[in-house]
């Protein structure tokens, strides 16, 4: 096994989400003393970069959103990233809510911007995590809170 | 210093100094030596631990990894602590001697997540030589994340002294 580690304490499922994304041999993250990335010992050099980027470029995307505050029913919060990534860029993304997974994937940038959507949001706090699949594989979040109607 | 069978007495002997510094001074000495420095413990008070690897990882390596000198006794390793796993599966915990993982419990999480559980073991690892063992707390989850609480952790090993005939 392999481990890739850093001595500050990250977000383990965010990590883990995008360890499993991009670097194939992953194994899983630990957190606690640290967050430790583990891997199968085939892991290849290129990937082993990729991984350090990933803990080093940690919290360096800035994720917006036009409402961090809201009630239910009210019109759905997007968010956006408009720096730091290419025009046509493909970023992935997680979303927890109450800090259990909520929804994952994919979203293509257009001319620099990658919009989501955080569709009729129920009461509890989201928090939309986005990162960059190539390049420095930075990442970023966006915390929403959403109060009972 | 080596340990000698007490003496038996009987009367009319003398007792001398150099009996006295073997059987009572020597005997002593070798007694409190061996309680000096055999036993290591470890209880978690700051931030909790999570894992989402599938293999045997280490919870804390600085930290839960009890490290002493023995003399070829049994060593006796104790667990307790509070957690859950993320999703519906399981977590398996256990103790990595000297580079080797054992295997000890396994806790099935099936209800609706968060199922928060006691974890505890208590197990007497033996055959090990006279010389400096590591014992580090591993574990591992089928899928999911799986949390250790901090302040509900413990992870203790000491010398079995006496506690298997």
């Amino acid at each position: 096994m392999i481990n890739i580690s850093t001595e500050a304490i990250l977000n383990g499922l965010l990590v883990d989400h995008i360890a499993r994304t991009i670097i194939p041999t992953t194994i899983g993250v630990s957190t606690g003393n640290g967050t430790i990335m583990h891997f199968e010992d085939t892991i290849t050099p290129a990937d082993q970069t990729k991984a350090n980027a990933v803990l080093a470029n940690y919290g360096g995307l800035t994720v917006n959103a036009d409402k961090t505050t809201m009630t239910e029913g009210d019109a759905d919060p997007v968010i956006t990233v408009d720096t730091g990534i290419g025009a046509s860029e493909a970023v992935g993304y997680i979303a927890t809510l109450d800090g259990t997974s909520y929804a994952s994937g994919e979203v293509t940038a257009s001319s620099g911007t990658a919009t989501l959507n955080l569709v009729a949001p129920v009461a509890g706090v989201y928090h939309i995590y986005v990162f960059r699949k190539t390049g420095d594989y930075a990442s970023g979040f966006v915390q929403i809170t959403v109060s009972e109607a | 210093m080596a340990w000698t069978t007490p003496r038996t007495w009987a009367e009319p002997e003398i007792v001398t100094e150099t009996i006295m510094n073997t059987h009572v001074r020597d005997n002593l000495d070798y007694l409190k030596d061996r309680l000096d420095g055999v036993a290591k413990q470890y209880i978690r008070t700051a931030t909790d631990y999570t894992t989402t690897s599938t293999s045997f990882v280490e919870v804390d390596g600085s930290n839960l990894a009890l490290t002493f000198t023995t003399d070829g006794s049994d060593v006796l390793v104790t667990f307790t602590g509070y957690g859950y796993l993320s999703t519906q599966g399981y977590i398996d915990i256990g103790v990595d001697v000297d580079g080797t993982d054992y295997f000890l419990i396994r806790h099935d999480h099936n209800a609706t997540p968060p199922e928060y559980r006691a974890f505890t073991f208590s197990y007497i690892f033996t055959g090990l030589s006279a010389a400096s063992h590591t014992f580090k707390l591993v574990w591992r989850v089928e899928t999911g994340t799986g949390n250790l609480i901090a302040g509900t952790l413990l992870f203790d090993a000491r010398e079995a002294l006496g506690l298997i005939a």
